[in-house]
């Protein structure tokens, strides 16, 4: 018998037959459809018989049967769906009438969802967004950027490359299609029309003709194959060519880049669309690269802006490619560089999460994101379930009733989802508003772009409905169980007790989850909040605190010591440094190899070379620990080395001062050791790094500003520095502000988690109000009794409030190990960072308590102060 | 009355149900359309052209006996009506008299 049932035709083919029959035909044609079935067996084996059974399933679909179908569905139950019909007009007006009868449980429950569901949709929008990244271009698929591994002690990725790299792949290798370099620069634009000269702050991006090939960007006006193949020529957006040329036709305009280069606009292209990296808005020609950056021109070094893109020709197996980009290294490096410079390829579409190339949110965050999303629509759900099962009870004889009149299980489940459907829809809609309105300051926190337009696309639309109908059977489903698992006659008595609906252990579970997950986020925002301030607060090695800095758009030793003659006039600056780069700076940073002495090979360690004048030590309060200051000049004599770098070299600090060292190929003398200072964030350790002088690398100048009236002082500095800067754009930043940017992903992060966690707690305390409610609600009678016996106030609150304690304690033993476990993880990221300490637990617990107090507190009290003698009465 | 024509296929299926004289239901007759044909039909194609022949009228049918190998389900036996077999006569009449015309058939 086993035999024969393993042998019969495929179930699901059989369902789908059913589907698809006509009723009244469904004898006859399973009959002959299970005959043949039989006969192909003996025939030719059972895969082809099963193959053939389901090919002939199929092709029941044809209209003549389908239409059959349809017509004999019409005319087979009428009666039925006027019934349903019926029975949903009944239930809508019922669910009406409940919800318009408790207006407060309705209430709560709106609120709830409505605050969940927005979170939900705002979150999934932004994922969405953050999905979509660079994913228009046609060939996306085939593009990848060129990333560089320096094989050092260590191996530090890159995403920019050296500067011929683009044309070596396209001469080099044949799975190559097209490829192209991409060098940004920050940069002064000005335009001189008739009388006036206006200036911008805009970058400039150096372009390969080829890349226009590569990406879509579409072209307005212009040559696509030519608009960049001539020096002095320039690529710019639609709103850029209004801003600069105000609406007169840009194309063979001209702007002056940085009062040296001037451009001629050739081509102008479509303002970029939103989800794209590539932010550039001016890309000026190539082939202009080689005299305004001669300096570029290397296989060594690495200049922070820039970038290649290659387009693989359509097939290339890119594991090959990577492989045969090797052969770079081989080629154009000596023996030893080409061990420590590799080059990998990256897909376009990882540009935009991958954080070891510096991407703008890693896939984890969106992970994160979507975990939070999620959860906050169970704890909205969670709410839900909880009044709804509790407010059962206040239904018991409506359902008695119906079932005595024949109501049957599955009915009088349908009813409720009904009912949770119209609570959803209500909520949807106001949640879709709220997103509506929130949506532009979620984009100014977090500078995105992300809109919500339910009417340009699917997949809103169709998230929405989802999400829709997943709420309502998340949060229906439970109570519509309890309530059409009622006793009709127990029901009607209206003896039901807590216990009979749906256990009140599994609520209890339920308001436990909810507590776990708010307190979980808000152990996370603590700790998180506590190394923000850990991260401002502790101290970084060097001063940062009074420090303006300007920039410095021209290098040469005239030009500088005419601004400081201007600048130390102002009698509230103190002090004045021409640098690079502060201690510890995002930008700026230059890494290079280093040779100590009379050692033959250079060093297995880079460093990072920083230059400054000989002001800079005692500007940042940098000490020395062995040696002197460095003497003026304006090239490369001597060095300053901090204490890792020696260390890493092996020395004492007394035994490095005086030797020779070689650093970026340029020799020099140690001449003194600096105390370590961190030159990054507290998310990395301290490097290898030296100072030294080199005049024409000092673009800012540090101002260590005095006194108390700080705008005065800021508007004093821009006159002065406009004086001695006429063709630039003046800018101002304190180190502080400049320091920031190194956690701008954690503030984001901090913002984020309060606003959740706030959230979660909110939704959290609507559902123990809705509880507390309810729980006053029941207990009038034991609360009478028990105070004409004689309880006090205190004894009575004690009574509910036991009961929450019990829950919320619960709900952190739960929370406390996962949130540490968590926390563990995101502190590990830090080099330096506070310890998890007991007192961000206690915090915690004690945060939920007070809040949960707020929420029970007024309820049981009101409820404990109640006159017994009303009580007694009641009923 | 109109007159419904018969389609290529039609015409195969109302044959077979002939030669099949009582015992023609769907599974048989597409098994004689395989042998004598020698094309593979598919049950659905076989029905609609039954109950189409039935809906003009040149067949009938009835419920008939169950047996095991079809899971104890009934079957539809057809048979040929009496315009139905006029209907093949006539078409039978209209080949032969273009066969008669057609001088060697051989080499046409």
């Amino acid at each position: 018998m086993k035999d024969h049932n393993q042998s019969g035709p495929p179930r699901w083919a059989d369902k789908l037959f059913k589907l698809l029959c006509p009723p009244e035909l469904f004898e006859e044609l399973k009959g002959d459809l299970q005959e043949q079935f039989e006969s192909d067996i003996s025939r030719m084996g059972e895969t082809a018989a099963r193959r053939r059974y389901f090919a002939e399933v199929l092709k029941f679909s044809r209209p003549y049967f389908l239409k059959k179908r349809i017509l004999s569905k019409r005319t087979d139950r009428p009666r039925t769906s006027i019934a349903t019909t019926a029975m949903l007009q009944n239930y809508l007006t019922t669910a009406r009438r409940t919800l318009v009868r408790h207006k407060s449980y309705a209430l709560i429950n709106v609120l709830g969802l409505t605050l969940g569901i927005t979170c939900g949709i705002l979150i999934f929008a932004l994922v969405n967004y953050h999905l979509s990244f660079d994913r228009f271009h046609a060939k996306a698929d085939r593009i990848y950027r060129v990333t560089t591994e320096l094989h050092n002690e260590n191996v530090s990725k890159y995403g920019t490359v050296p500067q011929p790299i683009a044309a070596a792949m396209r001469q080099d290798f044949a799975f190559v299609e097209k490829a192209a370099m991409l060098i940004n620069f920050g940069a002064t634009i000005s335009i001189t029309t008739t009388g006036n000269k206006e200036k911008y702050g805009d970058g400039i991006a150096y372009t390969e003709p080829q890349f226009f090939d590569i990406m879509d960007f579409s072209v307005i006006s212009g040559n696509r194959k030519t608009m960049l193949s001539q020096p002095n020529t320039a690529v710019i957006t639609e709103q850029l060519a209004n801003k600069y040329f105000h609406g007169e036709d840009a194309i063979g305009k001209v702007f002056r880049v940085d009062n040296k280069t001037d451009f001629t606009v050739t081509g102008i292209i479509k303002d970029l669309p939103e989800n794209t990296d590539i932010r550039q808005e001016i890309f000026v020609s190539y082939t202009t690269i080689s005299q305004t950056q001669p300096w570029l021109n290397s296989w060594g070094g690495i200049y922070s802006g820039t970038q290649a893109f290659v387009m693989l020709k359509a097939g290339t197996d890119v594991k090959k490619a990577q492989k045969a980009m090797a052969g770079i290294s081989t080629k154009y490096y000596n023996a030893k560089d080409a061990k420590a410079f590799r080059y990998q390829l990256q897909p376009l579409s990882d540009i935009h999460m991958n954080q070891e190339f510096g991407g703008a949110i890693a896939k984890s965050q969106l992970i994160a994101l979507s975990m939070i999303a999620i959860f906050l629509i169970i704890t909205a759900c969670v709410n839900f379930i909880n009044l709804a099962t509790a407010q059962a009870l206040g239904r018991s004889r409506e359902i008695g009733v119906r079932k005595v009149m024949g109501g049957m299980k599955s009915q009088l489940f349908w009813q409720f989802i009904i009912e949770t459907a119209l609570i959803t829809s209500i909520a949807f809609i106001f949640a879709v508003t709220l997103a509506y309105l929130c949506m532009p300051y979620m984009n100014e926190m977090l500078s995105t772009r992300v809109s919500i337009d339910l009417f340009s696309g699917l997949t809103q639309p169709i998230f929405l409905v989802c999400l829709l109908v997943v709420v309502t059977f998340i949060s229906g489903s439970y109570p519509g169980l309890v309530l059409a698992g009622f006793q009709p006659i127990t029901a009607l008595k209206g003896k039901l007790t807590q216990r009979q609906a749906g256990g009140i252990s599994i609520r209890k579970g339920l308001v436990v989850t909810q507590f776990a997950i708010s307190q979980t986020l808000l152990i996370g925002t603590i700790v998180v909040a506590s190394q923000m301030r850990f991260n401002t607060e502790t101290d970084m090695g060097f001063k940062k605190d009074a420090i303006v800095m300007l920039p410095v758009p021209e290098t040469s030793p005239a030009k500088t010591s005419a601004i400081r003659a201007r600048l130390s006039q102002l009698p509230e600056v103190e002090k004045i440094a021409f640098f690079e780069a502060p201690p510890a700076s995002p930008d700026g940073n230059f890494d290079t190899g280093i040779r100590y002495d009379s050692r033959s090979e250079p060093e297995k360690f880079t460093i990072f070379l920083k230059s400054g004048d000989p002001e800079y030590v005692s500007m940042f309060g940098l000490q020395l620990v062995a040696g002197r200051n460095l003497s003026p000049s304006d090239t490369v004599r001597e060095y300053l080395l901090n204490e890792t770098a020696v260390k890493k070299l092996g020395v004492k600090p007394e035994e490095a001062i005086g030797k020779n060292v070689t650093i970026n190929s340029t020799n020099g003398i140690i001449v003194g050791v600096m105390k370590d200072f961190h030159n990054f964030s507290f998310r990395s350790k301290i490097e290898p790094v030296c100072l030294t002088t080199r005049s024409d690398h000092y673009a800012r100048v540090a101002l260590k500003i005095s006194g108390q009236n700080m705008p005065a002082t800021l508007t004093a500095l821009e006159k002065a520095w406009n004086e001695s800067n006429a063709e630039y754009i003046y800018s101002y930043q304190f180190l502080d502000d400049h320091l920031t940017y190194f956690y701008g992903t954690d503030e984001l992060m901090l913002k984020l988690m309060w606003v959740f966690a706030a959230v979660a707690i909110f939704i959290g305390c609507l559902g123990l109000y809705g509880l507390i409610s309810f729980m006053a609600a029941q207990k009038t009678k034991e609360i009478g009794v028990r105070k004409t016996l004689g309880a006090g106030v205190g004894s009575i609150v004690w009574l509910f409030g036991r009961q929450f304690a019990q829950l919320l304690v619960v709900a952190f033993i739960i929370a406390a190990p996962i949130g540490w476990w968590l926390m563990e993880k995101y502190l590990a990221d830090f080099r330096y960072h506070i310890d998890l300490s007991a007192s961000i637990f206690a915090a915690s617990i004690g945060i939920t308590f007070f809040i949960a107090i707020m929420t029970v507190g007024y309820r049981s009290v009101k409820a404990a102060l109640m006159n017994p003698v009303k009580a007694l009465r009641s009923e | 009355m109109g007159r419904s024509y018969l389609g290529e296929f039609e015409e195969l299926v109302l044959l077979a149900v002939t030669v099949l004289n009582g015992g023609a239901y769907g599974v048989s007759i597409a098994e004689e359309l395989r042998q004598r044909a020698n094309r593979t039909i598919s049950l659905s194609a076989v029905h609609i052209a039954l109950y189409r022949l039935e809906e003009k009228g040149y067949l009938t049918s009835e419920m008939g006996g169950a047996t095991l190998s079809r899971g104890g389900r009934k079957k539809r036996l057809f048979s040929v009506t009496a315009s139905g077999r006029e209907m093949l006569a006539e078409i039978q009449q209209v080949r032969n008299q273009f066969w008669n015309v057609i001088v060697n058939p051989a080499q046409s």
